[in-house]
């Protein structure tokens, strides 16, 4: 067992804090805000030219062929850095392009995406809300989707969708579709992630855009899914590390009283919680990544890592601006950017303790089954490496 | 990244899980509201037989010890194997945790050949003398004071909260012998003969209402010189170095517990859950939710610090990070179980039998899981100081 990134991943994440430390300074993402463009197309195309959307895509479409442990230290920078670019939705609608569209759409999408010539997007977090009837030669969609990430912007949408036959699959849906309207959201309270509804009015779309479905299709949309909550785990941490840093220099600096607040010990236990949670929460999201690539435990791992990954963003963010007084509460100060996508993040698969619920339904069920053996539970769980 | 196992460790693996289904005693820890002196000859029994089947902690000592010179993982796969097979914790663990790993590093030669293999073995039961009525969360404030007299240690003072000094035959403790070196510099890490004359021992009540802790007094108590450990008045460094890398293993293996603690709590769940209104329900599933990820959190934090401290990172302060996440967890699976139980935690309720009263005192026992070892306060000054490096 050797729990820890190699060198290669830890220097990905470095290069790519650099990128974004050259490329999307405060002023630059401030400017981004004020003219409230959807997408920083700049640093996407840099991303890009780093292989980073195409990192997951097989080689034999343009990409790296690459595990999402490989991407974790990047995303998880982006999350730092508050970048406004679709990179979680992109990979994510990569990855279910290859594990579930034939190869005519692997070919349509997965070059152009490691190219980084397609910004893509995803709503994961709720179950279908698009229909997709089948007619001779199409799939009629009709539905409206709400809450898509950078949706004014993205050129693809990952949604799933529910078929006549009852059944659940996801479909990659085209912006200039006829029938696809996309309305910018009036009110977008993360400032870095605008989002848009998107309205389907019986959209024709070729069959091969809606992705498998049956047991295959069941486990693709799981992995994607996991995938998803995995990146935003992910997202989630680098806001947090970020927001941690941020706030130790900070009240190392700030003085009161003749001394800095840091070295009051209520400013100090404040500071301590915020890195129990970040140091709890962590290894949990990097786990999620690591069960994604090999298939393992991924539904259970990706829901953990981003239950804790959530919470944990949101609670060191409001500490984080209590620690800040009132300073922390200005316009001009970066917390409330931080604030508002930890917000979002927690709000993006619906209510986390409604999650909490459903992890601790199933663990019940268990319990009722076998109340003996589910001691051997999380064992069984550690065996699954063994 | 990784998280397979080597050849040897699933086959050391295997081979421990076949030894556990032939020799399990047959009796489990009572975990909610455990208390060790209970059954006191079955466990010294299963503790023996742990040694003669070489799965002690002691399996990471090395091997001219007694031990095995296992890595952490194999101790890791011994505890989780034990975890999984539900069988009694090991009696001698503190000892063969703390104290073996204090020897091996600082003790003389005499002091290796007397003392490891009779620990090991379990012929010397080991009580910690450490806590003093004065001297807590503050420990190096500590009073207890050792004269040196010629080449003996003459010791007097008083320790207490010392779990099962009343069974033990030996103490390791800590005692001032310099009275003016600052706090740090004047303490020396000392091995005593229980059975020396001076020494009392009075078991005291929690407020669980057990008694396997002890006050221990010490009235001109003769040690010789050579039962110290270290160099004289360097104690609060042996005790600190010795103890790094044991934290590692020992946060490493707590969430075990803890995912044995929430298995129970899932169990008086599916148990109780016809009773329930589906808003209890929706509620005390919730709660079952987040212990879970509470306890896959501590698993997965544990194994990033032993992997990190295999490559040879330091732990640091990480250990008090895990502390305060498991005392919150216990204390949390506790008082979800009171709101489950209601009034049936509080006085006899036939439809949930036992159940509601071994939770109240899990309830209870819990309090403890924020104190022992250091208070969550204590804890919290370690990590803004050490771990994040804030001013003192």
């Amino acid at each position: 067992m050797d729990f820890a990134f190699d060198a290669d991943d830890v220097l990905m994440g470095e290069t790519i804090r650099q990128v974004l430390e050259h490329e999307l300074p405060t002023e630059r993402l401030r400017g981004l805000i004020d003219d409230q463009s959807v997408v920083d197309t700049a640093l996407w195309a840099t991303l890009a030219g780093a292989g980073l959307p195409g990192a997951m895509i097989a080689d034999k479409w343009d990409g790296a062929g690459l595990g999402l442990v490989q991407i974790a230290t990047a995303i998880r920078e982006c999350g730092a850095a508050l970048a406004p670019v679709p990179l979680v939705e992109t990979v994510a609608l990569g990855y279910a392009v290859q594990r579930g569209g034939c190869d005519e759409l692997k070919a349509e999408v997965l070059p152009a995406a490691a190219a980084g010539h397609l910004l893509g997007s995803a709503v994961l977090g709720s179950g279908p809300a698009v229909l997709a009837r089948r007619d001779s030669a199409h799939y009629l969609l009709s539905g409206e989707v709400r809450g898509v990430p950078f949706g004014a912007a993205a050129d693809l949408l990952l949604v799933p969708v529910r078929l006549t036959t009852g059944e659940t699959t996801l479909a990659v849906c085209r912006r200039h579709w006829p029938g696809v309207s996309i309305v910018p959201a009036d009110h977008n309270a993360d400032l870095t992630c605008a989002m848009s509804q998107w309205t389907f009015a019986d959209v024709p779309a070729p069959p091969e855009y809606v992705l498998r479905s049956g047991p295959e299709g069941d486990a693709d949309l799981q992995l994607v899914v996991s995938l998803a909550r995995a990146g935003y785990a992910l997202l989630a941490i680098g806001g947090a590390k970020a927001t941690l840093a941020e706030t130790i220099s900070y009240i190392g600096q700030r003085e009161q009283f003749g001394r800095p607040i840091a070295t009051y010990q209520a400013v100090k236990h404040h500071a301590a919680n915020m890195r129990i949670k970040l140091d709890m929460s962590e290894p949990a999201a990097y786990y999620a990544t690591w069960c994604v690539d090999h298939e393992a435990d991924a539904q259970e791992a990706g829901l953990t890592a981003y239950l804790a990954a959530s919470e944990a963003y949101l609670d060191i963010v409001k500490t984080g601006l209590q620690l800040h007084g009132a300073i922390g509460y200005t316009w001009e100060h970066q917390t409330h950017l931080y604030l508002r996508r930890a917000q979002r993040l927690a709000a993006v698969f619906g209510s986390p303790r409604d999650g909490y619920a459903d992890l601790g339904r199933r663990a019940r069920a268990r319990s009722a089954l076998t109340p003996a053996q589910h001691g051997q539970r999380c064992e069984g769980k550690g065996q699954a490496h063994a | 990244m990784d998280f397979e196992y080597t050849e040897a460790q699933r086959l050391f693996r295997q081979e421990l899980r076949d030894w556990l289904s032939v020799n399990h005693p047959g009796f489990s820890d009572d975990r909610i509201g455990e208390n060790p002196d209970r059954g006191w000859e079955k466990r010294e029994a299963w503790d023996r037989k742990l040694y003669e089947g070489g799965y002690t902690s002691g399996i990471s000592w090395p091997v001219r010890y007694g031990g095995r010179g296992a890595s952490v993982i194999d101790q890791l796969i011994v505890y989780q194997e034990m975890a999984r097979a539900q069988v009694p914790g090991e009696l001698g663990r503190g000892a063969r945790q703390i104290l073996g790993p204090t020897i091996i590093r600082f003790g003389t030669e005499d002091q290796k050949a007397r003392f490891l293999p009779s620990t090991l073995r379990g012929d010397i039961r080991w009580c910690q003398g450490f806590s003093e009525p004065g001297a807590g969360s503050d420990l190096a404030g500590l009073r207890t004071a050792a004269r040196i007299d010629g080449d003996e240690l003459v010791i007097s003072g008083q320790k207490t909260w010392t779990s099962l000094a009343h069974r033990a035959d030996w103490c390791f403790l800590l005692v001032r012998t310099d009275q003016s070196a600052p706090k740090h510099k004047g303490i020396s890490f000392v091995l005593v003969d229980m059975r020396s004359p001076g020494i009392s021992v009075r078991p005291f009540r929690t407020c669980v209402g057990e008694s396997d802790f002890c006050d221990v007094f010490f009235d001109d108590v003769r040690v010789p010189l050579g039962n110290a450990v270290g160099e004289l008045h360097d104690g609060w460094n042996v005790t600190r170095i010795a103890l790094s890398h044991e934290r590692a293993t020992m946060a490493l293996s707590r969430y075990l517990i803890h995912q044995l603690e929430v298995s129970d709590f899932a169990d008086l769940l599916a148990q109780c859950a016809d009773r329930l209104t589906p808003q209890q329900l929706q509620r005390a599933d919730e709660a079952l939710g987040r212990a879970l990820v509470a306890s896959e959190q501590a698993r997965l934090t544990g194994y990033w610090n032993v992997s990190h401290m295999l490559r040879g990172e330091e732990m640091g302060a990480k250990g008090s990070v895990l502390k305060v996440h498991f005392s919150q967890l216990t204390q949390q699976l506790s008082e979800a179980a009171m709101d489950l139980l209601g009034l049936a935690a509080m006085t006899t309720d036939p439809e949930v039998g036992q159940l509601g009263e071994k939770w109240f005192r899990a309830f209870l026992a819990s309090r403890a899981s924020g104190i022992y070892g250091g208070t969550v306060e204590i804890q919290r000054n370690i990590i803004a100081e050490q771990l994040i490096g804030l001013p003192r």
